[in-house]
This record gives C-alpha cells, structure tokens and sequence, in this order.
C-alpha cells in the first residue's frame, strides 16, 4: 500500500509518497520548499500547493493521505492556571498531546506580570484557551482589555476543565465573544485526576481549526485529512511503545527493561521530546526564542566545543548566524556537516535539560530503553556513524539502551496516518534505523585534568549466537565499539567494578539480550554528562578520536 | 527540492506590491484603495518598548514615590512619579507619554520601561492600499523601488538616507555620525561596528543601512544598551544586505541607494513572529508624483474609481527552474550571500560528504567557479534569462 504524508513545516513544507511494505527504501518520491516564498501576499499555503502540484503526477489514487501540519506551532493554546498544581501541569501536558507544539502557560497566581502576560496573550491571535478553574480574575482581566484575537475560528474556542460550580462565573465572565465548551472536571470530587475528557475536547476543537485553518486548503483538496505535528509524535509514539511492548523479547530484540521511549526531534522552530512512561506519553515543546539580537543562537562557545578542529570564535557565530537565517540551506562538505552536527548536539542537549517528568515518575533518564532522534538536523546528516555521535552526545543515554534515528520521520507520519485513518495505518510499519545499542554508566564523573580514581569501570562478555564469546574491559573515557551486525542477537554481560552502575544498580551485574544496530554495540564511558577536555588541542583530538570510533565518515548506503 | 524564489535585489517598475507588517493585533488606520502619502500613518503596532528616565538626583529615589507595579496598565497622561520639593511642601507629578504598561522598573539606572500599546507605521512611499489583512498588515502598491536586504531588527522606520560611510572601524564611526543625523537613516558601507551602532543610537538616528554585521558587535551593542537604559533592543533599525560577516554591501544596491541620497526611504525589517527567512526585508522609496502635493501626515484621501487589487487577485508565487545564465545569490555556508550565475545544471552529483543531491555550477562575481547544491541557491524572480 502506498501513501501520500504532506507536511506544512516551519523551515520545510514538503510532500513524499511512502509505500507502507518493509524495505530499505520507503520513501518513493519526495519534493519539497522552503515554506513561504518571498513574494508580496505570498504564504505557506501557496508553498503547499506547489509541492502538491508537483508531486501530483507521482501521488497513487488510491491510499491514504495524512497532512501533518507543524507552522508555528498551531494551534496557539494558552492554559490558565496556578503554575505547579496538577490540573494546571496536566492540561499543558493534554494540550501538547492532542493540540499543537505552541502552549503558552498564563500564570494566574502571578499578579505582578499577569498583566503583561495578557497583554502578550491578546497580541499575538490563538486558537484555544483552557481554564483549569482558578484563572477566574485573570479572564475578568483578558477581557476587560479586550479579549483574545481568534486566529482561524469566528470566536475564540475555550474549554473549561475545573471545579463544575464555577463554570457559570466562568462563561458569563467571557461572554458570547468567546465559545466556552464544559467538561468534566480534571480533578473529579474523589480527588482523582482523568485528563481524557479534556484531551477528547482539545482533539475535537483542533480538528474544526484545521478544518477551517486557510493554510491547509491546498491539502483538503486533495483529500488530504490534516493532523497536527504534536499529536501526530504523540499518537506515533504510542504506536511504536504499544507495538514494542506487543513483541515478545525475541522479536523485539532485546530486554528494554522498563522499555520507556525517548523521542527527540530537533526543528528550525521548536525542540519537542516525547517521553513515554508506562505508557503514557509525557511531552515537551520548546519554542527556540531568539535569545541573541542575532538569532535563536545558542551559546556560540558550547557549540564550538563540539568542533574537532579550530574555528576562530567570530567566524563561527557569523556561520551560526547565517545558517540559522537560512535553516534550509544543505551542508555540501564536512566542515558544514560538523558544524550542524555540533549544532544539533547542544539542541537535543537543550531538550534533555528541560524536560520536567511529571511529579510521581521518579528520574525518567534512567527508565529509558530506546531512544530516537528526529527532525531537520538528523535529517541532513550524511550517515549512521554521525547521527549515532550527535544522538549520543546530545541525549547522553544511561545504562543500556537502544539509540535510533528517525531520518525520514517515520514516527510523526504513522503518527498522523494513525490519528487521520486507523484501519489504512494497520498497513503501515514504523521504520527507524537501530544505531547501536549502547551501554553507558549511570552516574560517572570525569575530569580530564586527572586520572580517574579506577583504572577500570567494568568487564564485559559479549555471547554471540554462534556461541562465540568476547571478553574486554570498559576504561574510563572510552568509546568502544564492537562489531555486532545490524539485527544480529547476543548475549550481553556488563560486570562493573566497586559501586559502577551499568543500570541494574551500583555494583551489580546487567546481563540480557542485545541485538545489534548498524554501528553494533558501543560502550560509552566519557562520563555523564560527557566530559569535554578543556585544553582546546587534547578536547580536538579526543572529538576526532570518537568520530572515527563510530566511523562518522561512512554514507547511509542506498539512494541518499 | 524546489528553490526559494525571491524578489530581485533591486525592484524597480511600477506596480511593485510590498507588505507592512504592523505585526499581530495592531490597529488599522487605512482602508482598500486608500491613496497614502509617505508621513501617512497606516496603523498602530503594539510592539513598541519605551524607556523612560526618571528625572530623580541621588538620594531622590527614596522621597519619590512611584505609583506603578510592573505589570500594571498605563494611559496616556497617568502620573506615574510623583516626587516632593520644597521640603516636602510642593509635588511635582510626572506622566506617562504613550499608552502601554510598566514592563519593568530600573531602580539602579532610574529608568522605567514602558511596553508601549502603539507605535505609529507609516506608508513611507507614495501609494495606495491594495489590501489590509486586519490586525496583521498592510498591502500597499506604489511606483518606485525596493531594495531587498537579508536581514534586520527593530520596528519599521522612515527617514532622509545620508550619504555612504565608513561605519566599520570605531575611528570612523564617530566622525561620521554627528547630532544632526537625529531621524535620519545612516548607511555603511560595509560592516558597522559596535561603536557606530551606540553612535547611532546616541543622536537619535532612525536606521542604519549596511553591507554586513557580525553578530558580536551585534551583542555587544545590546549588552551596552541593556546595560545603560535596561532596554533589550536597539531603539533603532538596523537593516543588512549581504549577511553576518563582513562583506561589502554589493555594487547594484550600493548604486541604487547612491541616487535617493537625501531622500525618505522606508525600512522594513521583515515579518516579526514569523520563521527569519519568511519575508525578506526590504528598503523602499518612491518618486512624488506629478500634481500631488505633500498633505498633511494622516491625511489620506480616498482615490475616486480607482481599481485596486483585492485579497483573492494576488500574485501567486513563481516555481522557477534554474537554468544557465540565471543570477543567484548563494546561501551555501561557505560562500554565504555571494551574487552567482548559473554557469550549468548538470543534475545529480556526490558531494564531499558522500550525499547525492542536485546541484548546480555557478560563476561567483570574482570568477570562481564551483558546483553548490541546488537548494543553497536563490533564484531571482525576475531574472530569467
């Protein structure tokens, strides 16, 4: 079966024709632009229509069509409510995974910036407003100063989660300018929380803004049925965690333990994350702000620590600065690729530091089995060995764990294929690539400056199928790679030394089954968080050291 | 991949049709087929952030009383200080000038930061409206020229362009700009250095005009801004042509620009909230026409039976294909903002890294040639030659 997945991005807007059977080359044709043209009254739409066009004559007749849509963030939520309550922190969580990436939290109980939070608010047109039950002068307020600016629908859509007596205080407060939906209330009189009810009314809201969204009327003419990029990662990630769990270990490959997903995917506009834990899906959306006059920079210094040769401080932050004006522009040689690369590094780093694991869930580093790394960055990598090296130095796993990338963006697209048409996606597999399966200590602390108190971490024994067995010591700062071939099953026995955690806790032993990815098996002791050498000349060695350990240079393979 | 199709650097004819973007929620002060005059204000933005001194001597700071939170609304006239003299036997009130709120309040600089509610944007050419998305932009349509730049900050501004100058050492720069540059718009030659930016920002100036920047002095001027008035931004518009670097701004624009010498242009920094590359931004200026007199600013008069262009008669966007012999300007990273010529498109090629992709040979202007990926180009929608 073949499908048609078009996405209105916000660096790309593209359109790729996808056959739904496992095999190595999925994606049959593929056109795309940078989203909005700079033409006078040009927009996103007219961008979409001609990738559509384009890629009319190769689109099947039949199949499924999924639009994802990730412009902006749409649709712009802001939820009303005390920050660090639950109902508060659970509809942000509802909103981000049935809604859009754009979630804005009004803080009610911060009176001193309310107003200018409000004002911010009433700037910038929204789609939908949640109120958690305790924003009740905060909406006096919105309104009195004029109200929200729909940004699609006639009126304004709002959903009120909270307390039922006080919804009437609520809607005649907002009045008939805005267009209040009830549900049951978060926090129900028993005291337990249920967020389905509201994520069923976001869902329900989102999809009338869709459909009444004008950029996405290129799409609806062709039949495309339009899901947004945050619920489309939220519905593929739960895809893949229900599909993973499903498999018994033989199938799946190796024991994930908790078998928690991380899924990183890095955009021109915004870092999302999405966390599973015991199989719900926990999500974060960052907005890359310009936090420099010249851009969205991150720290111009921590980028360049990642480069494994000398570029002069004022050069890099000119090609920063460049490149993040022109996010679409591809990298034609390898110092372009090494800059991105230690680009895409500090976002996923970025993303990592700031995702919250909901209050209850313990540290979620430490449960995470499988993690996937996706977006514009991973994309434009030329093959495994540096997509393992930014995924690694990026999301720093813990323990042993499975590293993917997801290079077509094959888990947002089952995801919108699943949201848009549930029997169709039946017919269609997530298709990432295993990197490795990585083996990292949880908690080691490195200093360059000096020896490590051990000369020796651990001692490993790598059991292939064949009945072969390997035995070799894991240093401190090491990156080791050992030769298992992709799919390739062994057993694996990680045996630390003193209070060394391999993941089955201080001290004791991790033995399981591991499968192979196309980089192997890769042990990574350089610390958590990795160490970088601070003299400039041993930190260039050691980076290039690590690159050729994970052969950066080596293509994809197959048709690029 | 399709390339990015964008206006020449130079557009001059007439009919060009350009967008002022007031930004989201600004109020609209024109309507469809309104002829607009360059002092013409098109509408209020809600973007503009003021600063504030505070007419308080050390030791005043504790006697005085400041009668707003952060936060907090302000009115037009609203006192917001009020500080005793006389030994405590006469008040003097100070109010606010705009409308806005307190964003924040700077003890230690006595200064007050006002997020104002408007800022007034005007036509800046001789024109008429040909649309109005309310509470977004402005689509007007005018004889005259635009000059595509790359990059720039600050709200859009109008002013008399100065000759070109030496902005990019600190020597220069403060020979250069002198107190009478206040509203006007300066313009460089090249880069313009952090020193120059302060100098700018010192008398007033309403923009700086350049071939380049690098985003350290850059940060270096706004730390400095920051530092004196608490302010985040330059109270300026600073507009670039080539890219961060130091590249000369390039011969075409450099001769356009020489002949409005002592003319209103118009800057528009670009689309805000949008993605960086969403709207290119853009200098433009327009001839008065014959038997039109410069009215009073604000004073729009409608145009009788005048056509206009409506929302739905828009030009769509141009899909080009590269061919020989067409100009572009490079966004590859290593010869970012060069003007080039396709020399050929010989289709599918292995890059360095391995990847194959499509690219094209082209001529840079000091007559290298090398091949870049289809998709690091530019193409210019009105050279198809």
């Amino acid at each position: 079966m073949k499908g048609v997945f078009a996405e209105l991005g916000n660096v790309l807007t593209r359109v790729s024709v996808r056959d739904g059977r496992p095999g190595d080359e999925r994606v049959l044709f593929e056109e795309a632009i940078p989203t909005t043209v700079n033409l006078p009254y040009a927009s996103p739409a007219e961008g979409l229509d001609l990738v559509l066009e384009a890629a009319a004559p190769s689109m099947p007749d039949t199949g499924p069509r999924a639009a994802l849509y990730h412009y902006l963030g749409c649709p712009r939520t802001a939820v009303f409510g005390a920050s660090g309550l639950a109902t508060t922190e659970l509809s942000v969580q509802s909103a981000l995974r049935r809604g859009g990436s754009s979630v804005v939290q009004v803080r009610v109980s911060d009176t001193a910036a309310l107003e200018g939070q409000l004002i911010e608010l009433r700037g910038q047109p929204s789609d939908l407003l949640i109120f958690t039950g305790s924003g009740h002068q905060a909406a006096e307020r919105l309104m009195a100063g004029g109200g929200p600016t729909p940004r699609v629908l006639p009126a304004m859509a709002a959903i009120y989660n909270g307390p039922k007596a006080d919804f009437s205080a609520f809607a005649e407060v907002l009045g008939s300018k805005v267009d209040l939906l009830q549900t049951p209330p978060l926090r129900s009189e028993a005291g337990d929380v249920d967020p389905l009810p509201t994520e069923e009314a976001i869902a329900n809201v989102t999809a009338r803004i869709l459909a009444a969204d004008p950029l996405l009327e290129p799409a609806r003419r062709r039949g495309f049925t339009a899901v947004t990029f945050a619920a489309a990662l939220t519905a593929g990630v739960e895809a893949l965690s229900g599909l993973w769990s499903e498999r018994g270990p033989r199938d799946r490959g190796r024991d994930r333990g908790s078998g928690e997903i991380a899924y990183a995917h890095v955009g021109g506009r915004f870092l999302e994350l999405a966390v599973t834990s015991r199989g719900e899906v926990f999500r974060l959306a960052s907005e890359l702000s310009p936090a420099s006059p010249a851009g969205p920079v991150p720290d111009v210094a921590a980028v360049g620590a990642w480069l494994p040769q000398a570029v002069a401080g004022a050069v890099l932050s000119e090609a920063l600065a460049n490149y993040l004006r022109r996010p679409f522009s591809f990298p034609s040689t390898w110092q372009q690729v090494l800059l991105l690369a230690a680009l895409a590094r500090e976002r996923l780093l970025e993303a990592r530091g700031a995702f919250r694991a909901p209050a209850g869930t313990g540290d979620w580093r430490s449960r995470i089995g499988a993690y996937i790394a996706g977006g514009g960055y991973l994309r434009h990598l030329p093959g495994p060995g540096m997509a393992l090296a930014v995924a690694l130095d990026g999301l720093q796993p813990l323990g042993v764990s499975e590293v993917y990338c997801d290079r077509r963006d094959a888990v947002p697209f089952t995801g919108a294929l699943r949201r848009s048409a549930p029997a169709p996606a039946a017919g269609f597999d997530i298709e990432i690539t295993r990197l490795a399966t990585v083996v990292a200590p949880v908690r080691l602390v490195l200093n360059w400056r000096r020896p490590h108190e051990d000369d020796l971490l651990a001692v490993v024994t790598v059991k292939r199928s064949d009945g072969k067995e390997t035995t070799f010591r894991i240093t401190p700062g090491s990156l080791v790679r050992f030769p298992l071939r992709p799919g390739e099953p062994a057993e694996l026995a990680v045996s630390p030394l003193r209070e060394h955690d391999f993941g089955a806790g201080p001290g004791r032993e991790w033995r399981g089954r591991v499968v192979g990815g196309r980089l192997g098996l890769v042990f990574d002791a350089r610390g958590r968080p990795i160490a970088l050498p601070a003299d400039v000349e041993v930190r260039e060695s050691k980076l290039r050291e690590w690159l050729n350990t994970l052969d950066a240079g080596a293509p994809w393979g197959g048709v690029p | 991949m399709i390339p990015r199709v964008v206006q020449p650097a130079v557009l001059r004819r007439d009919g060009i049709e350009t967008l002022r973007d007031l930004g989201p929620g600004s109020e609209m002060m024109v309507v469809p087929g309104q002829v607009v005059e360059p002092g013409d204000v098109l509408g209020r933005t809600k973007s503009g952030t003021r600063v504030i001194r505070l007419p308080l001597d050390e030791g005043e700071a504790a006697a005085a009383m400041i009668l707003k939170r952060p936060g907090e609304v302000l009115r037009r006239g609203e006192p917001l200080l009020r500080k005793p003299s006389l030994f405590g036997l006469a008040c003097t009130e100070y109010v606010s000038p705009v409308d806005g709120f307190v964003e924040e309040i700077l003890l230690a600089q006595r200064a007050l930061v006002i997020r104002e509610h408007t800022a007034e944007v005007r036509a800046g050419v001789w024109g008429e409206v040909t649309g109005v998305r309310p509470g977004m932009a402005v689509a007007l349509r005018f004889n005259g020229t635009s000059v595509r730049f790359f990059a720039g900050w600050g709200p859009p501004a109008s002013g008399e362009l100065q000759a070109e100058s030496d902005l990019a050492v600190s020597s220069s720069a403060g020979r250069a700009i002198k107190e009478q540059h206040r509203g006007t718009v300066l313009w460089a030659r090249t880069g313009v250095c952090t020193e120059a930016l302060l100098e700018g920002v010192r008398v007033g100036a309403a923009g700086i005009l350049a071939g380049s920047l690098s985003p350290d002095d850059l940060e270096r001027a706004v730390a400095d801004v920051r530092r004196r008035s608490g302010r985040e931004r330059l109270p300026l518009t600073l507009m670039i042509s080539e890219g961060f670097g130091t590249a000369q701004m390039h011969d075409a624009l450099r001769r356009t620009l020489r002949a409005v010498v002592g003319r209103m242009v118009y800057l528009d920094p670009g689309l805000a909230g949008s993605p960086a590359w969403g709207k290119d931004p853009e200098v433009t200026f327009s001839e008065q026409p014959e038997g039109r007199s410069e009215g009073p600013a604000g004073a729009a008069r409608a145009l009788d039976a005048a056509p206009h262009a409506r929302e739905e008669d828009r030009r769509r966007p141009v899909s080009l294909r590269p061919l020989p012999g067409m100009a572009v300007r490079l966004v590859d990273l290593d010869f970012f903002g060069a003007a080039a010529r396709i020399v050929a498109v010989p289709g599918r090629r292995r890059l360095e890294t391995g990847v194959a992709c499509e690219v094209a040979t082209v001529e840079l202007e000091d007559g290298r040639v090398v091949d870049v990926p289809l998709v690091n180009l530019e193409l210019s929608a009105g050279d198809r030659s």
